[in-house]
Order: C-alpha cells, then sequence, then structure tokens
C-alpha cells in the first residue's frame, strides 16, 4: 500500500481526461492504497484520486455545489495544511464534527493527533507519519478517540493535493468509523482461534490418555509381581500417582475442549451462589472481603451445578490472586440486556442471566486479556493456565460467553453468560434452520459448523452478505435440513466435525443428489487431510482462521463459477438441439 | 459372559486389557480394528465387548452398532480416551475415560452382567 519512497514521489499526470485545463485534475488509486485496511467502497478503490493537483489554491471559494456536498456528505472530510507550523487542520466539514463530537473551532488550527490516545497504535501513526513526508497517500485503520473520550476504530484515507507544478499544497483525509465490523471481526477471529485451540487439545489429551493407559496399566501388572520388595512397590506407587496427576490434567484439557461430560439440571443461579459462598469465604482467606449483589427473582438456568462451582471457583481465586494484599470482591447476578447480548455477544435470540465477579485487583493489559482463557496461558509463577480454559470450555458448552473486561490499574470484571432454562423441556440445542427473508432468487447456503460461536458468527456474517443461511451443528443435522428445505445453492462446511459424517463424506453426499454444488469446506489443519488421506481436490478449501472478506469472496467466486458453467452448459445444450 | 472380545488400535492396550481379563477367568478375542472385530466375532461370537472409540477405519461406535445389529442385546463397555459423551445413555453400555485401572475392566463387566 505504499506507493514509492520520497525520492519517487508520483509527478503530475500527463494526461487529465477529456477535462478542461483550467480543472484539477488527479492521479487514480489503481487499487493500490487499501491493503489490510477498511474500504469503504467494498472493494479497492481504483478510480478515485489518491494525488489531487489543482488550478486554484485556496479554501475562500465555498460558492459551488461541490462545497455544498462536502457539507452534505455524511462521509467525514478534513484538509491540512502542511505549509504551516505543525501541518493543522485547515478545514474540517460537517460529518467529520458529528463524527468525532467537536466544534469546529476545537479542531481548526490543531494537528489530527488531537484523535489519538493511548491504545492507538504508534507504528500505524508511524506509517501516516511516513506517508505524509513523503507526499504520498496512505490507508489505514487507526484507534482514535471522540471529544468525549470515546473509543472509535477509523479507516482513515490520507492523499495530498498539489499545485499544477508538483508544489504541495494540502493533505485531504476522510474517516469512516468501523468500530462495529473491528469487533465483530475480532470476536469472531476470537472464537475461531478458541475453535482450533481446543480441537488440538482434545486430540492432544486423548493421545495423551491412552498413554497413560499403557502406563498405569503396566504398572498394575508390575505391582502384581512385587509384593515382597518394599522399595519397588514404593517405586510404583511413586510412579502411579505421577500418571494419576497426568490424568486429572488431560481431564482439564478435556473441559477446556468442550468434551466434558455434563450433567445439566435445572438450577437458580442465586441459590448457587449463596449455597456455595460459605465454602468460598474459607477458600479466599481472611483478607478478601466477599460481597454479593443477586438479582431477586432471576430466572433460572439449565447447567451442571458441579461444574458450575468449579468455574465459580476458578474466577474467585483468580479474584483473589489479583489482590495480593486483599479487598473486595463482589459476585452478582442479573440478566442480560438485549442489546449487549446480540451486539457483543452474536448469541442466539433469547433471555440470558449473567453472574459475574468484580475485583479490585490489578487488572490486565489488553493483550493479557485477550489471551487469559488460552489453555497453558498464565501470569502466575505456579499456575498451570488452564483455570480460566476450562471456565470457558465450560461456559461454552453450556451454551453462554464468557467475558473479560479488564483495565491495568482498575481491576477485573468476569461475566458468565448463561441462557436461561426453557419453560418447558425443549432441546436447548441451536435452531437447525434459520430462515431470512429473501425472495427466490437470494442464493441458499447451508451452513455446518460444530462450534456454536463460530457457526453463529459464520451465520450472521453470510446473512449480512444477503445470504439465505440454513445452518446445520452435524452432518447428519445437515442431510436432514437437504431433505427438508430441498436444494442449496453452496454448501460451507467445517471439514472436522464429530459424529460419522465429517465434512468430506457430508460434501460427497451432498454431491450424490446435487452434482454441480459448491462446496468450500474450511480447516484448521491442511495437514490433517494429507495425512488422513482426504482428497479435498474436488472442494475448495478455506484454512481457519478465516478473514469474513476471505470467506464472502470465496463464496462470490464460487456462485459465479457455477453460474457461468451452467450458462455454458445451457448453451451448448441449445446448440446440439 | 465368559467370552469378551476386546478392540483397541493400541497393541499395548488390548494386551494388557485382555491379559487383565484373561487373570481374571474370561476367555479372551483380541482384535485391533472394528474391521477385525466384526470379523472375529463372526466366527466366534462374543458375550461381551471391551472397545476403543477412535480407531482409523471403523470406529468403536460404528462397531458396536454393527454388532447390535446381530445381537441388540450385548453388553459394551467403551473405553476411549476421549469420554464419548452420546453412548452414556445407549443401554447396556458402559463408557470410561482412558486411563482406567484394569481392575475397573472386571468390575464393570460384572455390572453389566447383574443389569441382566
Amino acid at each position: 500500500m505504499t506507493l514509492g519512497s520520497k525520492d519517487t514521489r508520483p509527478p503530475p499526470p500527463e494526461q487529465r481526461d477529456e477535462s478542461d485545463p483550467g480543472d484539477a485534475f488527479g492521479l487514480p488509486a489503481q487499487g493500490q492504497l487499501d491493503g489490510d485496511s477498511f474500504s469503504p467502497l467494498g472493494n479497492p478503490g481504483v478510480r478515485h484520486w489518491q494525488a489531487g493537483y489543482v488550478t486554484q489554491a485556496g479554501l475562500e471559494d465555498r460558492s459551488s455545489v461541490f462545497f455544498a456536498a462536502v457539507e452534505m456528505t455524511r462521509m467525514p472530510m478534513v484538509i491540512t495544511d502542511p505549509n504551516q507550523p505543525d501541518n493543522p487542520i485547515a478545514f474540517a466539514n460537517k460529518a467529520f464534527l458529528d463524527l468525532t463530537g467537536y466544534e469546529e473551532e476545537q479542531v481548526v488550527g490543531r494537528n489530527c493527533r488531537m484523535l489519538q490516545g493511548e491504545e492507538t497504535d504508534p507504528e500505524t501513526v508511524a506509517e501516516v507519519r511516513r506517508a505524509v513526508q513523503e507526499q504520498r497517500a496512505v490507508a489505514v485503520d487507526i484507534l482514535n478517540y471522540k471529544a468525549d473520550g470515546t473509543k472509535f476504530w477509523n479507516a482513515l484515507f490520507i492523499g495530498p493535493v498539489f499545485d499544477e507544478d508538483g508544489r504541495l499544497l494540502y493533505f485531504f483525509a476522510s474517516q469512516v468509523d468501523i468500530t462495529r465490523r473491528r469487533l465483530s471481526e475480532q470476536s469472531f477471529r476470537q472464537a475461531q482461534k478458541m475453535e482450533a485451540v481446543g480441537q488440538l487439545t482434545a486430540g492432544l489429551a486423548h493421545d495423551f490418555n491412552n498413554l497413560l493407559q499403557v502406563v498405569t496399566g503396566n504398572l498394575e501388572v508390575a505391582e502384581l509381581h512385587c509384593r515382597d520388595n518394599p522399595a519397588l512397590a514404593t517405586a510404583i506407587g511413586n510412579a502411579q500417582r505421577a500418571a494419576e496427576s497426568g490424568a486429572r490434567l488431560t481431564q482439564q484439557l478435556l473441559t477446556f475442549a468442550r468434551k466434558q461430560r455434563l450433567d445439566p439440571r435445572r438450577l437458580n443461579l442465586n441459590g448457587l451462589v449463596v449455597d456455595f459462598s460459605e465454602m468460598a469465604v474459607r477458600a479466599l482467606g481472611d483478607r478478601i472481603d466477599l460481597r454479593l449483589d443477586l438479582r431477586p427473582g432471576l430466572p433460572s438456568c439449565t447447567l451442571d451445578a458441579a461444574h458450575m462451582e468449579m468455574a465459580l471457583l476458578n474466577v474467585l481465586l483468580n479474584a483473589r490472586d489479583a489482590m495480593p494484599d486483599g479487598g473486595v470482591i463482589t459476585v452478582g447476578t442479573s440478566v442480560l440486556d438485549e442489546r449487549r447480548r446480540s451486539e457483543r455477544h452474536h448469541l442466539q435470540p433469547g433471555q440470558y442471566v449473567t453472574l459475574c465477579v468484580i475485583d479490585e485487583g490489578d487488572g490486565m493489559s489488553p493483550d493479557v486479556v485477550n489471551r487469559a482463557a488460552d489453555p497453558f496461558f498464565t501470569t502466575k509463577p505456579l499456575g498451570t493456565g488452564l483455570g480460566l480454559a476450562m471456565v470457558h470450555g465450560f461456559v461454552q458448552q453450556s451454551h453462554g460467553r464468557l467475558e473479560i473486561d479488564s483495565e491495568l490499574g482498575r481491576g477485573t470484571t468476569v461475566r458468565l453468560i448463561f441462557p436461561v432454562a426453557a419453560e418447558r423441556s425443549v432441546n436447548p440445542m441451536p435452531g437447525n434452520l434459520t430462515l431470512n427473508e429473501g425472495d427466490d432468487a437470494t442464493p441458499r447456503i447451508l451452513l455446518v459448523e460444530d462450534s456454536d460461536d463460530v457457526r453463529q458468527l459464520a451465520e450472521s456474517h453470510l446473512r449480512s452478505l444477503g445470504y439465505r443461511v440454513f445452518s446445520a451443528a452435524s452432518g447428519e443435522q445437515a442431510l436432514r435440513l437437504l431433505d427438508e428445505q430441498g436444494a442449496m445453492d453452496l454448501l460451507f462446511t467445517d471439514v472436522m466435525m464429530p459424529g460419522g459424517i465429517n465434512g468430506l463424506v457430508l460434501a460427497e453426499r451432498m454431491r450424490e443428489r446435487l452434482p454441480d454444488l459448491p462446496v468450500l469446506l474450511a480447516t484448521g489443519y491442511t495437514d490433517e487431510l494429507a495425512s488422513q488421506g482426504l482428497n479435498t481436490a474436488a472442494f475448495s478449501v478455506i484454512g481457519k482462521p478465516y478473514r469474513r472478506a476471505e470467506v464472502a469472496e470465496r463464496i462470490r467466486a464460487l456462485l459465479d463459477e457455477r453460474d457461468t458453467a451452467s450458462r455454458v452448459r445451457a448453451d451448448t445444450f441449445r446448440h446440439e438441439g | 459372559m465368559r467370552h469378551v472380545l476386546v478392540v483397541d488400535d493400541d497393541p499395548r492396550i488390548a494386551e494388557l486389557f485382555a491379559s487383565m481379563l484373561d487373570g481374571a477367568g474370561y476367555r479372551v478375542s483380541v482384535a485391533l480394528s472394528g474391521q477385525a472385530a466384526l470379523e472375529r466375532d463372526a466366527a466366534d461370537p462374543a458375550d461381551a465387548l471391551v472397545s476403543d472409540l477412535a480407531m482409523p477405519g471403523m470406529n468403536g461406535r460404528e462397531l458396536l452398532a454393527a454388532l447390535r445389529e446381530r445381537r441388540p442385546q450385548l453388553p459394551a463397555l467403551i473405553v476411549s480416551g476421549y469420554p464419548g459423551n452420546d453412548l452414556v445413555a445407549l443401554p447396556r453400555t458402559r463408557v470410561l475415560l482412558k486411563p482406567i485401572r484394569l481392575v475397573q475392566l472386571v468390575e464393570h463387566l460384572e455390572a453389566l452382567q447383574r443389569e441382566g
């Protein structure tokens, strides 16, 4: 996305299209700028200018429709003056004021760095600065701050404006608030990461359990033969205890990987917290003041009580360890706000309750928060790194969400979010069928993914792209859906799924019925496919974690390809007939 | 329930389980894959199955289903490195997570027998 160094600043373009000699003219972007940053155009910018050349300098002429357009557009824009000290803002349009919440007199005369703050990435700032120094265009996604201190992700575009002789006059900059998109992308990637790590962990635990079986079994056999040898018996006993610790560890790994055997029953979290608090007080020690803030009349959930208590204890112990000198820990319950549910958590519609644990400890940096639930990630000298990983696994397996809010020096709030129990005993599995409004021409995509959160996110993404989405949590469910719903336009499936029908088998079975069905396979381990001798040659494969834009592109390409193929066939048919 | 079919793709584990059951007085057949187990059972039907879950080719789940097509009442002890949650609800089936103590094999087989 860079356009050459200082010495190769683009000269004024020779050709001015068919425009009049007096018109401003520019250098088309040719799709070079966007890189990894967001493009408000939905595709790479080609014809918009990345550098402008004006025949008339100055900002005084505000008489024409072009000025009205600049003040009317909802795209925030500023113009800075690099010929003044510190390149201050010379003009900001009304949309910019709307976006940032500043008044005009607060911005004009100041450098754009007023929008930056503590968490703005210095690398990104440096990238912008280099472009400005080299008098060339740049497009970046940068974390900025509004007048009231709110953070927002800004898709920033900057380009230079020269006079006819190539002397720098201004910089033009446009901004787009892409915060929602950014957060959604982040949680999507996080969910995929946890899913991939979970699969890896489950495989690891499985292999270790088999090895431990060989070890403990042989120790048992050896034990039978050492009745008269106490030294040997002691040695065998030690080895057995170590193997038992190993088995506990693999149990924890399986909890993280959501393979725990749960016994969910209807329970009220308020009751559970009250019953458990006596035990918690003992575990936390006398330097911790445990307070309860329970919402009266909290709806019930369907949860495994023993695992729920373990999860709560894990979070409480973390809170205690964050306050070595003691302090207050609050355990609270509440009903999840509906807007928060859909915006932040991408949870299925329905009522949810939150159990939160709030401490007043040291807090965590954003980097630590992002990795806090990763298995084996720990900041404690003697930690196993499995505590929050297990909590995460349990919450996910219970169709909920784990959420951690923390700031250095300000303490941590951990929220465990669970669906409210259905009034009657209804299967709590996710809905098999998700219909989207749309006419018959809307492409129908069958989405198959066993991880609830990844599936829900993919579903909402595909729907936002305008597809009709039918989603299934397993190969078996997908085949049933095909029976019920009829032909699909595309199958998008995970490869590794529990149960008898993995993604490849599913794809093959569906092709038996719909021979031309485009198939997109998602997999975290391309090596795994090869090692299992699975033949993916007939299908399009996308690596996990995938970017949403990538999925959109691949699906569009596959659908286009199919359309072209069917047109060609139709033509051939006509010609022959 | 004198004849037990032991199936595990790890020969070390199959051998351990077999020698334990042999010592406890059972007649034991061993197979290292689901397919081999089916063939073995066709030639010499067993009274109970002790099987792993994750095996290349035919897995333990499929093996169990195939055997129960012939004998729906066949008692089964599934011993796997995965918890095998979905099998817990099946009748005459017990699911254990590896590693188990070898004596547990006998205890569970006896319990399955008592259940009828």
